[in-house]
């Protein structure tokens, strides 16, 4: 008999420690652990072409009244953001749908209600001229090389002295950079930057810095 | 409507935008401060809106009113939007490695057998005031509300960095919390101070801010605190310190929170600055918060004009106040002195005898002589708004 409770009680016992162990194993003690739910809160951006886009790609890294709590701003203010967040945080959003964005945030946030520029030159004829290497400059380069300075690396500006102490001395020392960066820089393909647009660009840097 | 001081101002900018959300199908109507859209979240009380994903979460004036701000009114601002919203203090371990001796893995227990500090230190975000900027700059759209007061406790971070043992040839000390990025590229939260700044006698990893536990939204379970220093080194949820041996400088270091290489801090109004340098310490700030703007007073009876400053680790030494527009000031009583990291309060009597419009203006000193400008200092990022506010009120 008192085999038979001593078992028992042992098997009674083994059966809480295991519990217990299982408890541990999970590590859930609700004496130690805080939580909380977080709200999901909508926004609502206004109406217009490249809402949903807009809406799409920020809210993968964050809610919209990131852009609702915003002055209005200019449209190179918005296009710098923008390349901000493709080139500092790795939006991956590609040069039409950053168009397209550019556009509606200019339009719809920005200080006047025209579409920006870029609208206009997305319907352009693809054979026309198309934007100005300065304009290309201010869409792709300005945000680290704000008047051909460098946020980044204050030691390689796009002053031409500067260039040439890293021996760039023609728009291919230039196009080769964009297609194969150093470290700190993002790299500008054929998608993001056609050849085309790429020579304007590197015209653009050697004749104004 | 929750604050009686809730001026006829403040209600004709709700009234605007209450008409404007229902107009688009918005909110109900009490849910507004400041002309602002309020929001209640985990642990907190209904604070200003800016963001949800991540949470920027904003103070409203009138609980600057009292010499200590609750845990649940402080303001709340995370970069990244992977933030903290379960944590489990058996599992949690701050890491403490690098240039050191000793890997240490400290829980809640163990940070808790060090020496007890306790202080009141303003803690005020590097951004706060952004939105006064003009030109306007882009951020978070903060106006007075991204700071409070309030009293931390912890462990001295020196105490902690001398029983890893910190090796010769540390330069500095890297701070990482338990937030992060949603997408790979996007750069981890990790801020760092010099070795000499770390290991200084005040810096502390808080346990309890104000008595209690951190809020999760305010780096439950334990956060660095750097009195006197802007918030952005007060590394939230902290997860692991490493000592490094050469000068770090990854994003949120370098290009991200930088000031103007100059003592102002400051470039021309739309400029773009040469040299820039981390932002550190807080400069001097003042701020009227009784009666608040737009506010109807009368004739003949005495008002108390209550306000708050502070400064970056040295005590305030005068508030001058002036109820003319700045054409002549005269002294202020101060509250109690809660020491040097804390804001004190200040009180001015002033019967106003004329009917009419009055600017009141506020402008704090500190014991080594810094003071306010009459005129904004602009930087490109919207850091270090200082200006000496001025309200307005109408005497009838």
């Amino acid at each position: 008999m008192k085999v038979l409770i001593a078992l028992t009680a042992a098997i009674f016992i083994s059966v809480i420690s295991m519990q217990l162990n299982a408890a541990s194993i999970e590590g859930v003690d609700e004496s130690t652990v805080k939580s909380i739910d977080l709200p999901a809160i909508e926004v609502d951006l206004k109406e217009g072409a490249g809402k949903d886009k807009t809406a799409a790609f920020c809210n993968i890294c964050h809610s919209t009244d990131y852009i609702t709590m915003q002055p209005r701003f200019p449209a190179d203010t918005w296009s710098a953001i923008v390349h901000k967040m493709i080139v500092v945080f790795g939006a991956p959003v590609n040069e039409d749908d950053s168009r397209a964005i550019i556009n509606y945030l200019s339009s719809h946030y920005g200080t006047s209600e025209r579409p920006a520029s870029s609208e206009m030159q997305m319907k352009q004829n693809p054979d026309g001229p198309g934007p100005t290497g300065e304009e290309l400059f201010k869409r792709n380069c300005a945000v680290c090389h704000p008047g051909g300075g460098n946020t980044i690396n204050p030691d390689k500006t796009l002053n031409m002295d500067h260039l040439k102490t890293h021996g760039i001395k023609k728009a291919e020392d230039i196009i080769r950079i964009m297609r194969n960066p150093g470290p700190g820089m993002r790299t500008f393909d054929e998608y993001a930057v056609p050849d085309k647009d790429a020579k304007k660009i590197a015209e653009y840097i050697l004749k104004t810095f | 409507m929750k604050d009686i001081n809730f001026s006829r101002r403040d209600f004709l900018r709700t009234a605007g935008a209450v008409g404007l959300a229902a107009a688009f199908g918005g909110f109900p109507s009490d849910i507004f401060a400041e002309g602002r859209r309020l929001y209640k979240f985990p642990e907190k009380t209904d604070l200003i809106l800016l963001t949800s994903r991540p949470p920027q979460l904003e103070t409203p004036l009138h609980y600057f009113k009292e010499l200590i701000t609750p845990n649940e009114a402080l303001f709340v601002r995370w970069h990244l939007a992977d933030i903290p919203a379960y944590v489990d203090l058996n599992k949690w371990r701050l890491k403490i490695g690098g240039n050191a001796d000793k890997v240490l893995e400290l829980s809640m227990d163990d940070l808790k057998k060090f020496e007890k500090v306790t202080y009141t230190a303003v803690i005020q975000c590097s951004g706060n005031g952004r939105s006064f900027f003009e030109p306007r700059v882009p951020g978070g759209q903060w106006q007075n509300g991204a700071m409070g007061n309030v009293t931390w406790s912890g462990a001295r971070l020196k105490d902690i960095l001398n029983q890893a043992g910190i090796r010769a040839g540390s330069v500095d000390v890297v701070f990482d919390g338990l937030d992060s990025g949603p997408l790979p590229k996007v750069p981890d939260f990790l801020k760092s101070l010099p070795v000499d700044k770390a290991v200084g006698e005040d810096i502390i990893i808080a346990y309890e801010m104000n008595g209690g536990p951190l809020t999760m939204l305010n780096g439950f379970p334990a956060r660095l605190v750097v009195p006197g220093w802007f918030a952005t080194y007060w590394v939230k949820a902290l997860r692991e310190i490493t000592v490094v041996t050469k000068k770090y400088e990854e994003f949120w270091m370098k290009p991200a929170y930088r000031i103007p290489d100059n003592p102002c801090a400051c470039v021309p109004p739309g400029s773009k600055p040469g040299r820039t340098v981390p932002i550190t310490r807080m400069n001097t700030r003042s701020l009227i918060i009784g009666p608040s703007n737009g506010a109807n007073l009368k004739a003949n009876v005495p008002v108390d004009i209550m306000g708050i400053a502070f400064s970056g680790g040295y005590s305030i030494k005068d508030v001058i106040v002036s109820v003319d527009g700045g054409k002549s000031w005269g002294e202020s009583r101060c509250g109690k002195d809660m020491g040097k990291y804390s804001w004190i309060q200040w009180f001015y009597t002033w019967k106003p005898e004329k009917k009419g419009k009055y600017i009141l203006m506020a402008r704090a000193t500190n014991s080594i002589g810094e003071s306010q400008p009459f005129e904004s200092l602009w930087n490109p990022s919207g850091y270090m708004w200082n200006k000496i506010e001025s309200i307005e009120v109408n005497v009838v």
